[in-house]
């Protein structure tokens, strides 16, 4: 059971985040897309009506998924010698 | 569902898609933090209190603190940013790990449905100890990016 506008706000999050990540020019864009996207699935998960127990695992779940993801730009970046994580765009150097 | 938790929604809404097609990367980053904010204080007010506020301390406090470290603590604009923003990121960023880590640890390896019942003394003990061992954590890893960085 869940509200059409849940669901409404809870889909827009989830098809821009995966449109964030199409569309991606940098890294740190990627990373916004995964951002935005895993917020969707876990306000879906909150607003279903799911147990607490459930949805507390998918934001954690894809919590540290982000948070990985996020470090391993940290260690990109300075290992690219960048100045702005927009610039980082070409991994293969 | 009121008027509250709609509004909260279409406007946590609209910041996460100017989060998402801003050009400049301070805007991107406010912009999520602060539509994750009221993404969870719409989840709080609706479904559960507590669980608004472990989507506010996962994604509104530790994640978009991940994200602004990794920009900040990026070649020689570092050394442009006044002393204050290092201070506040110093303290802010080990802050939202331990927090992270305390609400993701203590519910991935806790079984069974915990909130039904309300907090006791017991359960304050093991998040005070889990906040001091993520500090901890978080503190060593702050320490080694940060020497790692200035090499």
């Amino acid at each position: 059971m869940i509200v059409t506008l849940s669901l409404f706000v809870a889909l827009a999050l989830m098809s821009i985040g995966i449109a964030g990540i199409i569309v991606s020019r940098s890294l740190f864009r990627l990373v916004m897309g995964v951002f935005t996207s895993s917020l969707g699935l876990v306000y879906l998960a909150a607003m279903s009506f799911m147990p607490f127990y459930a949805v507390i695992l998918v934001a954690s779940i894809s919590g540290m998924t982000e948070a990985v993801l996020i470090s391993f730009l940290i260690l990109l970046s300075k290992h690219m010698r960048v100045e702005d994580v927009d610039e980082l765009r070409d991994i293969s150097g | 569902m009121g008027i509250l938790v709609e509004s909260l929604s279409v406007l946590g809404l609209a910041l996460m898609i100017y989060a998402m097609v801003s050009e400049k990367w301070s805007h991107s980053v406010i912009s999520a933090f602060f539509g994750s904010l009221v993404l969870g204080l719409a989840v709080s007010e609706s479904a559960d209190p507590r669980l608004g506020l472990a989507i506010l301390i996962i994604y509104s406090g530790s994640l978009t603190a991940l994200t602004y470290l990794s920009s900040i603590l990026l070649g020689k604009r570092e050394a442009a940013l006044p002393l204050s923003y290092r201070a506040l990121g110093i303290v802010a960023i080990p802050l939202a790990l331990s927090a992270f880590l305390t609400v993701a640890l203590q519910e991935v390896f806790t079984p069974g449905p915990k909130y039904t019942q309300p907090i006791t003394t017991g359960e304050l003990e093991s998040y005070a100890l889990a906040t001091a061992l993520g500090l901890l954590v978080s503190l060593v890893v702050i320490i080694t990016l940060l020497v790692e960085v200035r090499k």
